[in-house]
């Protein structure tokens, strides 16, 4: 460590910087954003992989009902088991890493001609405790009781009273806390990880780099990391609340009558009294709202960033889908009581709940409005990244739809716990967050290892699993419709157990199977282009942003020791007057003729 | 994190543009300590501004903020709801530690002044003082823990001392990585570089305490008012 030495050494030491060269410094306790960004990619790919699957196990149960000398598939709580996991693992480890720490690790310090990350150690602590909490929930599965069964969202008491299983059943026991400790890591990664992207933003941009010059997938990142800083530290509280009360007898969300297997307080002296399980959910969804525009506004912002590519035209509106992007973070913060409508809660706050609901849709209408501005007669390429990208505004429309009924108290009344709502937020969440992701790795992954991908199988990826992901989701709005609850893993019920009912849960479960094995060709041409794929040049797609400035894979320092300056903004495409029909955004002041814009 | 004291002021301009690259645009690869201190694995880049560590600590504290209002609000909703809520009289062993902690920013403040002065001397007993002064205080509190054991007053004994002790066990882990920070800063190879040039690390450690002093003061008015005064 130098000893305050200022300015320029006269000394003849050296500073070599050099990438570091043994495997574990290079790929493994990396400080390079790079690095750390194909970490967060593989964990989230991984995660996949793994939510996928009990997906697939618990629609083959629910399309195999237990019957007459039928055995069910799953047994004991195994169903709910694997729903909580399915649900915890996707949110929390794909839709929270893949865009953010993955292509926002990778991208953004690129994107705004940054070296790294403001600070590189933190983010590679960002990533290895994200990792602690992946394993940490993984080993839910392995120890005794299995996996947690509360569901992704934990409600107490379920969660909070380790006996709420009879003895020897599953469910309830180590899994249940080590789904808190998990989650709780993941919250102090979260914020770390939060702290670097914005001060990045903010402070590391490139000489011309104004924050609206900035590509929108800049801006997504940027607001994210905010909403995740303010709301993950809710998260840890009633996480840690929630241990609390399960471990060391305090009432925070326990009341003084609950009634488990017939006999109150489990058959001993019950000393909770008072809490309140309604007071979990407010502290959970406090956090939970804005999560889900976590997951979605990277996609958002990469989605942007690739219409505006493959349209060859500017992307409409920039400055208004900077504000919507802000108008809908900010928004999501005062909108968390939706989920709680049926909780027993005053009209009147529901009424106030659900206009600022409402609200929500102007700013995504505008957004989406802007994607059909930019798309319009420009000179569309259909690449698969292009696909996608058209992909995810036809299901953020149409996932984005269901929630103006759900969001309304009234009709919720009908609606909550339904298949409906699972409808409605795995399309715009879980399947239109996917599709940025998808869309990203296609786009990226030429310049991120140097050979492309194969197109055709891109487009098949995309057909299949587009075509796919309607016929799972769709038919569920309707068995919602008809009243069937979530979370229900028999048909025991007369209103369930109808030829119409098991029809549907074979058609989806067909569904999911198919677009489970679409994804096959997403991996396998992945992999093999890894080694085969034809290589890439520095700037395949013709984008104007910083990455297409540098050789692919982008040298270890990006940009070989010289700082980048920026002279344009991000959309320079089909500039009247213009020698090509992009300019980048390093090109010299001159490329863009002085009458080419019109003043603003 | 770890901060160099080294000063962070910014480079002499560059002269060496040179080798080609646009009009202005700087050469990253010249000499100098521009780095963290990290030789070898680490990318060559212009310093980070002062500007940018105390940023990044006003977002740390953010989030530390949402923390504990999230707490907070727990706490009156929970005192509100059931008619199971005690009122805790608050031990005097807190009054105690709140005084020690407002004493701890005060002579850290006065060893700020001293760096602006460059007296080491003053500074090294000031800021010492204030560390230890940061140890009393977590000590304060573990005594008014013992206060409360001693009336068999125990976490799961009532919601208020739930709420009493999770508050004070969670700043208290925060104040620890103050104290990390104050030790640090203290650690004689590190304070002998501290001077009017070079004071990155005590002026942000000195934020974080403060802010973690003005924290304490809102929690401590919500045990106050909650706990029904002092016993």
């Amino acid at each position: 460590m130098s000893s305050g030495a200022v300015g320029v050494d006269e000394e003849h030491e050296v500073h070599v910087h050099t990438p570091p060269t043994s495997f574990i410094w290079k790929y493994v306790f990396s400080t390079d954003h790079k690095v750390i960004g194909i970490q967060y990619y593989t964990l989230g790919l991984i995660s996949m992989f793994v939510g996928v699957t009990l997906s697939l196990l618990f629609r083959w149960h629910l399309s195999h009902p237990a019957g007459e000398g039928v055995k069910p598939f799953l047994e004991g709580n195994q169903y709910l088991q694997y729903l909580t996991m399915h649900g915890t693992i996707l949110v929390f480890m794909v839709l929270t890493t893949a865009p953010l720490g993955g292509f926002g690790n990778y991208v953004l310090p690129i994107q705004i001609g940054a070296v790294d990350m403001a600070f590189p150690r933190l983010n590679m602590l960002s990533f290895w405790i994200t990792f602690a909490s992946w394993v940490t929930l993984m080993a839910a599965f392995f120890v005794p009781g299995g996996a947690p069964s509360a569901g992704w969202t934990g409600y107490p008491p379920l969660s909070a009273v380790p006996e709420a299983v009879p003895e020897g059943a599953t469910g309830m026991n180590w899994g249940q806390s080590l789904w808190v400790l998990s989650i709780a890591l993941f919250c102090i990664a979260s914020l770390v990880g939060a702290i670097n992207f914005i001060v990045t933003t903010l402070d590391l941009r490139a000489r011309g780099m104004t924050l609206m010059r900035m590509p929108l997938s800049v801006w997504a990142w940027f607001l994210t990391a905010i909403i995740a800083l303010l709301s993950f530290a809710v998260l840890m509280i009633g996480g840690l609340l929630l241990l609390l009360d399960r471990h060391l007898g305090t009432s925070f969300f326990l009341p003084n009558d609950v009634w488990m297997a017939g006999i109150q307080g489990v058959g001993k002296e019950w000393s909770h009294k008072g809490g309140s399980p309604i007071l979990y959910q407010h502290l959970f969804w406090f956090f939970g709202h804005p999560e889900v525009y976590i997951a979605i506004l990277p996609s958002m912002g990469i989605v942007s960033h690739i219409i505006a590519n493959f349209a060859r035209k500017p992307i409409f509106g920039y400055k208004a889908m900077v504000y919507a992007m802000a108008a809908i973070g900010f928004l999501g913060f005062i909108v968390w009581g939706h989920h709680m409508f049926q909780s027993g809660m005053s009209p009147y706050l529901a009424i106030a709940f659900s206009v600022l609901t409402m609200t929500i849709g102007v700013p995504s209408a505008i957004k989406t409005f802007n994607w059909l501005g930019t798309i319009w007669k420009g000179d569309l390429k259909f690449t698969a990244a292009m696909l996608f990208s058209l992909g995810f505004v036809s299901l953020f429309v149409s996932g984005g739809i269901s929630g103006i009924f759900l969001g309304q108290s009234a009709p919720d009344i009908y609606f909550h716990d339904t298949y409906f709502v699972v409808a409605h937020f795995h399309l715009i969440m879980g399947v239109a967050s996917l599709f940025g992701i998808v869309a990203g790795t296609y786009y990226w992954f030429p310049k991120m290892m140097g050979r492309c991908m194969n197109e055709t199988l891109g487009k098949l990826h995309f057909w299949g699993t587009f075509i796919g992901v309607y016929m799972i989701f769709m038919p569920m709005h309707f068995i919602g419709l008809s009243g069937h609850p979530r979370r229900y893993s028999g048909f025991e019920f007369d209103f369930l157990n109808t030829p119409e009912m098991h029809i549907s849960h074979t058609l989806i479960t067909h569904a999911a199977i198919f677009t489970a094995a679409m994804q096959i060709i997403f991996v396998g041409n992945m992999l093999w282009s890894l080694v085969a794929g034809k290589k890439a040049t520095e700037n395949p797609w013709e984008g104007t942003s910083l990455e297409w400035t540098m050789a692919s894979p982008p040298p270890w320092d990006n940009f070989g020791g010289k700082e980048p300056v920026v002279h344009h903004g991000a959309y320079e495409y089909s500039v009247p007057g213009a020698a090509k029909d992009y300019v980048m955004q390093t090109d010299p002041p001159e490329a863009v003729p002085a009458n080419a814009h019109q003043p603003h | 994190m770890a901060v160099t004291v080294e000063t962070l002021q910014p480079k002499p301009p560059a002269a060496n543009t040179g080798g080609g690259g646009l009009p202005g645009q700087r050469d990253w690869s010249g000499g100098g300590s521009g780095d963290d201190g990290y030789d070898g694995r680490h990318k060559q880049r212009p310093p980070l501004p002062r500007r940018t560590y105390f940023t990044a600590l006003w977002l740390g504290q953010a989030g530390i903020f949402m923390f504990f209002m999230s707490l907070a609000s727990s706490y009156v909703v929970r005192r509100g709801i059931a008619g199971d809520w005690q009122d805790l009289g608050i031990p005097w062993g807190l009054w105690v530690s709140t005084f020690v902690l407002l004493l701890s920013s005060v002579t850290l403040e006065k060893a700020r002044r001293a760096i602006t002065k460059a007296d080491k001397a003053g500074f090294s007993l000031w800021w010492g003082v204030s560390t230890l002064l940061g140890f009393g205080f977590v000590g304060a509190q573990l005594f008014a823990w013992w206060q409360l054991a001693g009336r068999h007053i125990f976490l799961a004994t009532n919601p208020s001392s739930s709420f009493f002790y999770v508050f004070t066990a969670l700043h208290a882990l925060h104040v620890l990585a103050g104290l990390i920070a104050l030790v640090y800063v203290w650690w004689p190879s590190v304070r002998a570089n501290v001077g009017p040039g070079a004071r990155l690390a005590p002026d942000l450690a000195t934020l974080y305490w403060h802010f973690l002093d003005g924290l304490w003061i809102l929690l401590f008015v919500l045990l106050f008012i909650g706990g029904g005064g002092l016993n």
